[in-house]
């Protein structure tokens, strides 16, 4: 007995010591926990106060009341009639006057009793002369036009008239109301027949309590057209159809048509409000500076087939105004033609004492023909001009409504009641949805040829799936990206030769079997010379200078890739040609890159516009039930199962003052967006918190292999994706999200203010209040505290 | 010329790149660093956010403001140029305090010594300024003036004194930099006694600079071309009181030490720099007249490459940044002299990491740097600075070949040089034994086989196989160069009068070579071979080697025909391929060779390469000599012409090329443009 203990002993003992040296060898094993300092408390302070978050709605008292009583507009019926106004609508809600001469309007809200300009409005109260002629007549008119001469286009030689610089319309005073001789309404009347009907007239057409028609005959330029102004549920519209544009003379040719461009405009920095400019996730630019600078950005990006370059990202047609936050602001969305249309604002600066912002309907671009190598052309337009209508509604907003939230609720609500948006977001198990992308493989360039390098099996997509929901993450999407033997990055459209079919069906099963969703990844849009599919001269497409629409990409160990935009036309080709595939694999859908985002006119035998290259692509995305876009203009809103890169910023203007959630605020209850990858977050806890503010899912893309194992593949831009270095990380992340965004799954955002410096309380229609402090220091709030850096979920 | 090239590609990257989903940041630049890996630099999380851009500073305006810095309380101090003032800035209380009104005229260059006090250079009173705190009034009061020295030889009265920049070092002692000095900066003892110059650039030692040097005097060099060193155009002092300098037109920055050599310099930069400054971990920060910014590790290595120039006033780029400074937490300052603005970038989780993982690993303390660098290649896995310091923490912590791996991940050839060697030294002695016991196994063998003759069984057969293939000619002639290498002169005139070789077996020999040199340049290890094999293309490499062996056959034979050379076609042709087997069989024994070698043992390599090429070359000559049975002295003539040729009729293919080229162009241009105006 006493010996087998003896034994007993001895191997515990030994195993003992076996053990400790084995694992007690593996030290180099990380501790994620690294304590690094934080900055100094000034310096996080001003990063709250920057334009990369939304400040605090304050302003003084003494500013208010300066506002309320001497920018509050003072005219009386008898004014308007003096003016020329006549009234057109009226409405419970609104009164509208309209002054064909000049088109002027003048809208009333009876609910807060403010009345809305269409003329920059208190000119000349600072006692002098404040603009000449020409600016007076560009500034009290309402119709704009751009036209240039046929025989010579130039970018230079555009002409910007007015209606009443046409009808060479002058005034009877200076314009500038001195001490003691206080008129306001001086610095609008005009000369007694100075105002020439035969180089303008402007007539009406049809006229009724809810509708009427402007005919506006520019004799000057021989140019006509019809502008219809109706009044609708207190949405005020106005149109511009396409075929009543006439052009019947030979020397000019009209460019764009500005409608109302001053309607709200603001002087200098006596009103206390704001523009919203949906650039990116949406800015704000405070009227309390001079800011000196204009604003120019064509809406869905900029167009490559007139090789236009701009940088802000206006991916839903809207903009909007408050002049006092809480009071009065209105919202104006394009529903027709914006396509063609261009926000353009003027601040307050050198050249202008007002800030405007308006619309610009563009009928015709012009775009450079060029002739030779050396890039030699001449500017030139096309013969014909859009077939694209224009139709902008504007709603005034009152009291609460009167903000940016109040801006994106409305446009939320027009596409709720127009069937765009419906309640789809991904829900399961009353959890947020995550997307997870996998790149399966890749191209590598090796001595003859290429060959693939395997980053992920399927084994291995499914393995993580599995261990993700074993850590209680159900609700998944994956995504899965270079599935096909022809690689992944600049490869699109891939061929449909999928590696082991079988065992990929099988995956697709089991995961849609869970009730979730699984996605090829394809690009029908952008392409380059390492697609196989691509025939160069049939496909690539040409741009409006007739040149082929192709970039060189520069990677950075030096090797130029060109990247080629193919005709829509062909996209959808391709599309067709593979629709019957995907379906066939059972996957939920196609994750769609470029699409949503490049929309392009082009050049196939004669020029066509944008308007048709988005018909072909609407076509491509209706081909399939399901489809996840990256960044997607407004047009793809009815056709989102998710909206994958939603943009965190915006282009950040120096004149920028605020970041302000306008997307996730249209989209929040209808579509689940999820944040660009998390791997490349450098702003670690920031962006996080902002996620929880936004009501943003959490995106990760992962491969099996180490991420180094592709460094000479083109996928190497992705350069962190290792999935066992983000295991845990993606656990807790997703964790902390969905202990916050679990309760408002599904729920639109009723309100979003920022309570101080730093400070947000995020309040969904189902009563859940979300605050969220990005401060170093708790806070206390309505009796709750929030911890610094954290978030607070209050229920109802 | 590798940095010229990596410059040029780096800028034109900026205006070619359509937006690939990595503006993850929301920012208006991306942020690179320099992998050594892949030779190249690579994206990275973005270290520095834009924090604020501001015109005024507590209500002053700035004007033209030309030089920034920051003293141990993180206060600002910033030389307003156009206001003729210098502004001390509090960003923490927003307090603002000004100082020398009244006294400065032109002041561009500002520092704050180690004694607290502040130094300012000033262009337009052609003096330095000391500037002491004085706590009676609040503000500083002048102490002492730095100008230019009188009675001595190094300043005439002609001579220019222009002081743009001023710093101090540990000792207090002043160097002020002046505008368009070739001597380089001018010392000062704190007191006001100039003592000397410090710091100048050299003329660098190419070989026209050398050739100019011999031939012609000091004067001559400088009048006639232009041989002066650059001036000097700003300068920093770091944390060790060592002085870098930056000039114009050459790359990055120089650390110098207090002997006046050159202790350090940047591995990469761009050749504008205007200003470079360093921060708290001794990193070094320079800013470019483009609006880069970049950081270096103290070493050298490009950490971060950032921000740029602004065309559409967004924040975060520059229109004409003139000056760089950063405090105690990282944040970068910087100035812009068109915008007459101060923008503040804050460092990112991701920087803060890297910054602390330096720190350790400049101290020394790799084992602790070991797991901030695993956070660092988490978040990014081509950040090879990373990949160096795992590697040296395995190598201080005696894992030598997790340590190989790594270095060989970062491409660091020393590094892996003595990871290798240990390992190998560890294999060798583990192994000793072993070797011995073959060694000795083999010593007897050889002694048996001498009495019994048991190899016999093996060779018999041998000679038979030998016997059975010389049946065949090609046999033969594969085996001939064998014999040539012998026997030269027999050899040659074997393939020339008696048919003893051929154009097939020729050819096999080429394409042998060309295997040979594919075996070589794939296994070689990377010790001695620097090329990453993903990059090695199919076609460039045969261009690379058969088109130079036609163009020598031919143009061997068409100048050699010419000259009274015997030679026909066929003959040259053959005789070049034969005379290729020294090469064929050099190349694989060295690269197998090169596989257990280290830097110590770098002389083998390289020696048995060159005498395989010397052989190689050697028998070149003999071959032209006896095919085309010439004497020695026309022999070495007609090889120089051969070559030239060879050149010659690449250079007229190439004209010929271009000019088909143009010609296409304009047929092109002319339909575009019959189209475009019919």
């Amino acid at each position: 007995m006493a010996k087998w203990l003896k034994y007993a002993v001895i191997v515990l003992l030994f195993s003992s010591t076996l053990s400790l040296l084995v694992y007690g060898n593996s030290s180099l094993v990380t501790n994620n926990e690294v304590d690094v300092e934080t900055n100094f408390n000034y310096i996080n302070q001003t990063f709250l106060e920057s334009s990369r978050f939304t400040q605090k709605d304050q302003v003084d008292q003494e500013k208010l009341d300066a506002f309320h009583e001497n920018f509050m507009l003072p005219f009386t019926e008898s004014d308007l009639e003096t003016l020329g106004f006549e009234e057109m609508f009226n409405t419970p809600e609104l009164l509208v006057y309209f002054e064909k001469d000049s088109f002027s309007m003048m809208v009333y809200n009876k609910k807060t009793g403010y009345l809305w300009s269409s003329r920059p409005e208190f000119q000349g109260i600072s006692g002098e002369r404040e603009n000449n002629t020409s600016n007076r007549n560009l500034m009290n008119s309402g119709l704009w036009v751009e036209y240039v001469r046929a025989q010579n286009v130039s970018t230079s030689l555009i002409s910007l008239d007015s209606l009443y610089s046409l009808a060479d319309v002058s005034y009877q005073t200076d314009g500038s109301i001195k001490e003691g001789q206080e008129d306001f309404l001086s610095p609008y009347l005009i000369e007694e027949g100075s105002y020439k009907t035969r180089n303008v007239s402007v007539s009406y057409g049809n006229k009724n309590s809810q509708s009427f028609t402007v005919l506006i005959d520019l004799k000057e330029i021989d140019i006509k057209f019809s502008v219809i102004i109706s009044l609708e549920d207190g949405t005020l519209s106005v149109s511009i159809p396409s075929e009543s544009i006439e052009e019947n003379g030979d020397i000019y040719r009209l460019l764009s048509v500005q409608i109302f461009p001053n309607l709200g405009a603001a002087r200098e920095d006596s009103y206390p409000g704001y523009f919203m400019i949906p650039d990116g996730i949406g800015a704000l630019v405070r009227l309390d500076q001079a800011h000196n600078t204009r604003f120019q950005a064509k809406y869905y990006g900029a167009d490559m087939g007139y090789r236009q370059n701009t940088i802000p990202l206006l991916s839903v047609p809207i903009f909007g105004l408050v002049h006092e936050h809480g009071a009065n602001g209105l919202v104006a969305e394009i529903e027709e033609g914006a396509e063609v249309s261009s926000l353009i604002a003027q601040f307050w600066g050198a050249n202008t004492r007002y800030h405007r912002m308006g619309a610009k309907y563009d009928v015709r671009d012009i775009y450079r023909y060029v002739i030779n190598k050396a890039g030699d052309g001449n500017d030139a337009i096309t013969e014909g001009f859009t077939k694209s209508n224009f139709k902008i509604n504007y709603r005034f907003l009152s009291g609460e409504d009167a903000s940016y939230v109040g801006m994106a609720k409305a446009y939320r609500d027009t596409l709720i009641s127009r069937g765009v948006l419906t309640p789809s977001e991904k829900e399961l198990n009353d959890q947020i949805p995550i997307n997870l992308s996998y790149i399966m493989s890749d191209q590598e360039k090796s001595f003859i040829g290429s060959t693939s390098v395997h980053m992920t099996s399927v084994d291995d997509v499914l393995k993580s799936y599995q261990l993700l929901k074993d850590e209680n993450i159900y609700n998944q999407q994956i995504t899965l990206f270079g599935w096909s033997k022809d690689g992944f990055v600049y490869q699109s459209p891939y061929r449909t030769r999928i590696p082991n079919k079988s065992d990929y069906m099988d995956l697709f099963e089991t995961i849609i079997n869970d009730q979730n969703t699984v996605y090829l990844d394809n690009d029908y849009v952008m392409a380059s010379e390492l697609t196989n599919r691509l025939s160069y001269n049939p496909d690539v497409a040409r741009n409006l200078s007739r040149l082929k629409m192709e970039s060189a990409y520069r990677s950075l160990n030096a090797q130029i890739t060109e990247i080629y935009y193919l005709y829509p036309e062909r996209s959808y080709v391709y599309a067709k040609k593979d629709q019957e595939f995907f379906i066939d694999l059972g996957i939920s859908g196609l994750y769609l890159n470029s699409i949503g985002q490049k929309l392009y006119s082009y050049y196939d035998q004669e020029n066509y516009e944008r308007s048709v290259s988005l018909s072909y692509y609407q076509e491509i995305v209706d081909l399939y039930d399901n489809i996840l876009l990256s960044t997607p203009n407004a047009y793809f809103f009815n056709a989102l199962s998710g909206y994958l890169d939603m943009p965190i910023t915006n282009a950040q203007y120096d004149y920028y003052s605020d970041l302000v959630p306008i997307l996730p605020l249209i989209l929040k209850g209808s579509i689940s967006y999820y944040t660009p990858y998390l791997n490349f977050n450098a702003m670690g806890e920031d962006r996080l918190l902002a996620m929880v503010d936004f009501g943003i899912n959490p995106s990760y893309i992962l491969t099996e292999e180490d991420t180094y194992e592709m460094r000479y593949t083109n996928a190497s831009i992705f350069y962190t994706t290792t999935r066992s270095d983000y295991e845990e990380e993606m656990v807790d992340t997703y964790h902390y999200l969905n202990d916050a965004l679990k309760y408002v799954i599904g729920e639109p955002i009723l309100n979003r203010e920022v309570v101080e410096t730093g400070l947000v309380k995020v309040t969904y229609e189902n009563g859940v209040t979300i605050y969220v402090n990005y401060n170093y220091v708790g806070l206390m709030i309505d009796g709750i505290t929030i911890p610094a850096r954290d978030y607070e979920v209050v229920m109802p | 010329m590798m940095k010229k090239i990596l410059i040029i590609f780096f800028i034109s990257i900026f205006l070619l790149i359509p937006s690939l989903n990595l503006k993850a940041n929301g920012l208006p630049y991306a942020t690179y660093t320099y992998s050594s890996a892949l030779n190249r630099m690579v994206w990275t999380q973005d270290a520095y956010i834009p924090l604020s851009i501001q015109t005024e500073l507590s209500g002053l305006q700035l004007e033209e403001p030309q030089d920034l810095t920051i003293d141990k309380e993180d206060n600002l101090y910033i030389s307003d140029y156009g206001n003729k003032r210098i502004i001390k800035y509090s960003l923490k209380d927003d307090s603002v305090l000004v100082i020398g009104e009244g006294i400065l005229d032109e002041p561009m260059g500002i520092h704050v010594g180690d004694d607290g006090h502040l130094y300012v250079a000033d262009f337009g009173l052609k003096m330095g300024l000391k500037f002491i705190f004085d706590e009676n009034i609040g503000n500083y009061i002048l102490d002492q003036t730095y100008e230019k020295p009188q009675n001595t030889p190094y300043f005439t009265d002609k001579d220019a004194f222009d002081p743009t920049k001023i710093i101090t070092d540990k000792g207090n002692n002043v160097y002020m930099l002046l505008a368009g000095n070739i001597n380089g900066l001018v010392e000062y003892e704190n007191r006001g006694e100039f003592f000397g110059f410090f710091g100048g650039n050299t003329i660098p030692n190419t070989w026209d600079n050398v050739l100019k040097f011999i031939l012609f005097d000091e004067d001559q060099r400088r009048q006639w071309f232009q041989m002066i060193p650059a001036p000097v155009y700003n300068i920093a002092v770091d944390n060790n009181g060592l002085i870098l300098t930056t000039t114009k037109g050459q790359d990055g920055y120089l650390k110098l030490n207090i002997a006046n050599f050159v202790y350090n310099e940047s591995v990469w930069g761009f050749d504008s720099t205007e200003d470079l400054y360093v921060g708290p971990y001794d990193t070094i920060f320079t800013i470019t007249s483009d609006g880069y910014i970049t950081e270096y590790a103290p070493d050298g290595s490009v950490l971060f490459v950032f921000s740029g120039l602004d065309t559409s006033n967004q924040k975060g780029l520059f229109k004409s940044p003139t000056s760089i400074g950063v405090d105690s937490k990282n944040n970068i300052y910087a100035l812009d002299q068109e915008t007459s603005a101060l923008q503040v970038f804050i460092p990112t989780e991701f920087a803060d990491l890297v910054h602390y993982a330096i720190n350790l690993y400049q101290d020394g303390k790799y084992s602790e740097s070991l797991e901030p660098w695993q956070e660092v290649l988490k978040m990014n896995g081509l950040f090879d600075l990373a990949n160096k310091g795992i590697g040296n923490a395995y190598f201080a912590n005696m894992d030598y070949v997790q340590a190989m791996e790594y270095y060989e991940v970062a491409r660091d050839q020393e590094g892996y040089s003595n990871a290798f060697w240990e390992v190998r030294n560890d294999l060798l002695l583990g192994s000793g034994s072993i070797i011995i016991t073959i060694l000795l196994v083999i010593l007897v063998l050889y002694f048996v086989n001498l009495f019994t003759h048991f190899m016999d069984v093996v060779k018999r057969p041998m000679a038979k196989v030998k016997v059975y293939l010389s049946k065949y000619k090609l046999y033969l002639e594969m085996i001939y160069p064998f014999y040539i290498i012998k026997h030269p002169a027999d050899g040659y005139y074997g393939v020339k009068r008696e048919k003893k070789g051929s154009n097939l077996s020729a050819f096999i020999y080429v394409l042998l070579f060309f295997l040979a040199y594919i075996f070589w340049i794939y296994e070689t290890s990377f010790l001695f071979n620097d090329r990453i094999t993903s990059e090695i293309n199919l076609v460039e490499e045969v261009v690379k080697i058969f088109v130079p062996f036609v163009l020598w056959v031919i143009a061997n034979y068409l100048v050699c025909s010419i000259r009274d050379g015997e030679g026909k076609l066929s003959d040259v042709y053959q005789a070049s391929a034969y005379t290729l087997l020294p090469m064929i069989i050099t190349f694989p024994i060295v690269a197998i060779i090169s596989k257990g070698l280290t830097y110590n043992e770098s002389f083998i390599y390289d020696t048995l390469l060159i005498i395989g090429i010397a052989i190689t070359v050697i028998y070149m000559i003999i071959m032209v000599k006896e095919v085309h049975f010439y004497d020695m002295k026309p022999t070495i003539g007609n090889i120089l012409i051969s070559i030239f040729t060879a050149l010659m009729i690449i250079a007229v293919l190439f004209i010929i090329y271009l000019l088909l080229n143009e010609v296409y162009g304009l047929l092109s241009d002319i339909v575009r443009e019959v189209i475009n105006r019919g």
